[in-house]
């Protein structure tokens, strides 16, 4: 698993397991290979992937032997030929638009954001096309595990996370339209990140699943402190802290999805303004001008009972009093998940 | 913005605090290929919007999100421009610095790729649109080549002329709004319009301005019919008179443009759509429209060597003292 780490017995086993499991060759659906699927008529009358792949515009046509020829530089040649990769690529394109015939022009938006050098290969692997299985454990098995580790796996929990993942990969998906759980992947982003998220969710189902056995200590504390309050009243416990909640909820409320992600990311999960930007597909600069407006807008939604917010007054030290109480709450309880962790 | 001061940061993290433990059933959840694409900010429009409405409200999805920002590295599994043939970035690169030495540097630029890629589906995309579109484009449709968009000479800028940018060309408005460049140090320009020799129209604008609107009072310019206008400056040498011919599109040309842009954007790839605009408005004499659309381009691409000479031509002719239009 390891690069230049001696894998344990069972880890070894796993491998072949899954080595085991990559060499057996898929059922293949009655009648032919999976590619009819890729190129004929829908059985509602409709086109389908193959007719709208043989109607590309050459423009769109350029586009995908693009994408083809990315995932050859980036993964090696292997023998996945380009009509092979268009037909799965196109089919998966209108799967993800929902429509049997997109316009060219829906088709070349989704085309454009593709990750098509990760494509290429899930495609190859879920083709069963030989070296590609290699290339995927190559690049992707050690990369895992030391996700696993660096989210606080052991070793052998993270090298069981990870065997778990690749066998996984190999078996019939639910949703169908592959041969393997790996062919399901559509490209939308990278194939590390879509492999993070099966690893992650996994890794938490366990821990989920190792907790009702004992109680950690803040659950049996929380338990013993009775139901859950509202924050801010606790931290002002004043009719001025109640009412703070409700007119923060009614600003809340007024936030856009962005202006409420780009606080949530940077006030709450802690992550810096750089890499919220990044969480949120835009710039640093935008992040700023995101939280500027969600700022305004909380502001001007506790303004009204804090009487004379921003301005001094008796209304504004209470509530602030009420917000900055709760803010040194929330600052030492990270301190002390950062001294758990 | 501004550093948040303490009032600010504990009024987020209260609002933060209060809707950020906000939990989901695991069976609501985005999943993977939703998350992954939102990681690397590349779903489509409908997507995103959906996937960010939910995360607003989902805990675990969120945690997932912020664990794949801080794993996944920046750009990873963009393609890769530039890369030949399945040669590392590296080997590539010690070539491009062997090419510098023997052909010099406007040499590498070609070599890399990206030019030639750019321009390969400019010409498929403009050839497929034409394609489909015969009526619209009887002679097809030509983007311009490189020798094409680099053929116009900057202008030459005197200090003591006025630089004349809008209306040139042919323009889609009847009531154009009048731009220059004007000479430092006057105390106005005078503006005038003229159809062949007879004055059509003229006003005094006191300096710094450098714009004036055609007047609400006054009918609408008329459309196919080659008009020039004028700005004069009493300069430290005399008197200066800078002309620059225009006309409005016919009504025709107006709503065969609009059937051009609506054919582009139906046909062409989103990446290209905006530049092959661009080349199309250049095609038809559209000079305001091509930069409008060179701009946007620029805008998405900013490395783009086709899109930067694109806008540069564009924005020579704009500033170009003659009018190629001779109807």
């Amino acid at each position: 698993m390891r690069p230049g780490r001696r894998p344990s017995s069972r880890a070894a086993a796993g491998r072949r397991d899954v080595e085991c499991r990559a060499s057996r060759p898929a059922p293949l659906p009655a009648g032919g290979s999976c590619m009819r699927d890729e190129h004929r008529t829908a059985d509602d009358g409709s086109p389908g992937p193959g007719e709208v792949l043989r109607d590309l515009p050459p423009g769109l046509e350029a586009v995908l032997r693009r994408l083809h020829r990315d995932g050859e530089a980036e993964h090696g040649a292997l023998a996945l030929s380009y009509e092979r990769f268009a037909g799965r690529v196109v089919a998966r394109v209108c799967r993800r638009l929902g429509d049997p015939r997109p316009s060219p022009g829906r088709i070349g938006e989704a085309l454009e954001k593709l990750a098509g050098a990760d494509l290429y290969l899930a495609i190859a692997c879920d083709e069963r096309v030989p070296g590609s299985w290699e290339r995927f454990s190559e690049r992707f098995v050690p990369r895992l595990w030391k996700l696993a580790r660096s989210r606080g796996a052991p070793e052998e929990e993270a090298e069981e996370l990870v065997r778990d993942l690749t066998g996984d990969l190999l078996a019939p998906p639910h949703s169908g339209g592959a041969r393997t759980r790996l062919g399901t992947f559509g490209g939308s982003g990278c194939l590390f990140a879509w492999l993070s998220v099966i690893l992650i969710r996994a890794q938490a189902d366990r821990a989920r699943s190792r907790r009702p056995a004992s109680l950690e200590p803040e659950e049996e504390q929380a338990l013993a402190a009775g139901p859950a309050t509202d924050p801010i009243v606790a931290a002002g416990d004043t009719e001025d802290a109640r009412r703070i909640s409700v007119a923060l909820d009614s600003g809340w409320e007024r936030l856009t999805d962005r202006e409420a992600l780009a606080v949530l990311y940077v006030y709450h999960d802690g992550l810096s303004q750089k890499e919220a930007a990044r969480a949120l597909g835009i710039g640093a600069p935008r992040v700023c001008r995101l939280l500027e407006a969600a700022l305004g807008k909380l502001r001007q939604a506790i303004q009204p009972m804090a009487g004379s917010l921003p301005g001094p007054g008796p209304g504004r030290d209470r509530v602030l009093k009420a917000l900055l109480g709760l803010a040194e709450r929330d600052r030492g309880s990270t301190r002390h998940a950062e001294t758990r962790t | 913005m501004r550093k948040p001061g303490p009032e600010d940061e504990a009024l987020l993290r209260a609002a933060a605090r209060r809707r950020g433990e906000a939990p989901r059933g695991a069976a609501g959840c985005l999943d993977e290929e939703t998350l992954a694409g939102l990681a690397a900010g590349s779903l489509l429009e409908e997507e995103r919007a959906a996937a960010e409405a939910h995360c607003r409200a989902c805990a675990p999805c969120r945690e997932v999100l912020v664990a794949l920002v801080r794993a996944v590295p920046s750009g990873e599994g963009r393609p890769r421009r530039g890369l030949v043939l399945g040669l590392s970035r590296r080997v590539v690169a010690a070539a491009a610095v062997v090419l510098a030495l023997v052909a010099g540097g406007a040499l590498i630029v070609r070599a890399l790729g990206p030019r030639r890629e750019t321009d390969e589906l400019l010409v498929a995309s403009a050839r497929d649109v034409a394609a489909a579109h015969p009526a619209l484009f009887p002679d097809g449709l030509a983007p311009l080549g490189p020798q094409e968009r680099t053929a116009v000479a900057p202008p030459a800028r005197g200090g003591e002329e006025p630089v004349l940018l809008h209306p040139a060309g042919v323009i889609l408005e009847t009531r154009p709004t009048f731009r220059w460049e004007p000479v430092a140090g006057v105390a106005g320009h005078e503006i005038a319009l003229h159809r062949l020799d007879r004055l059509l129209w003229s006003v005094r604008v006191v300096a710094p301005a450098t714009h004036a609107g055609w007047p609400a009072g006054e009918p609408e310019l008329p459309r196919g019919v080659r008009l020039r206008w004028e700005v004069r400056v009493a300069g430290a040498r005399g008197e200066v008179r800078v002309s620059r011919a225009f006309r409005v599109a016919t009504a025709e040309e107006a709503s065969a443009w609009d059937a051009v842009r609506a054919a582009i954007d139906e046909r062409a790839p989103r990446r290209i759509r905006s530049l092959l605009r661009a080349h199309a408005a250049l095609r038809r004499g559209l000079w305001a429209e091509a930069e409008r659309a060179a701009r946007e381009f620029r805008e998405a691409e900013p490395d783009d060597a086709v899109g930067r000479e694109t806008l540069d031509h564009v924005l020579r002719l704009r500033a170009s003292s003659t009018s190629p239009d001779s109807r």
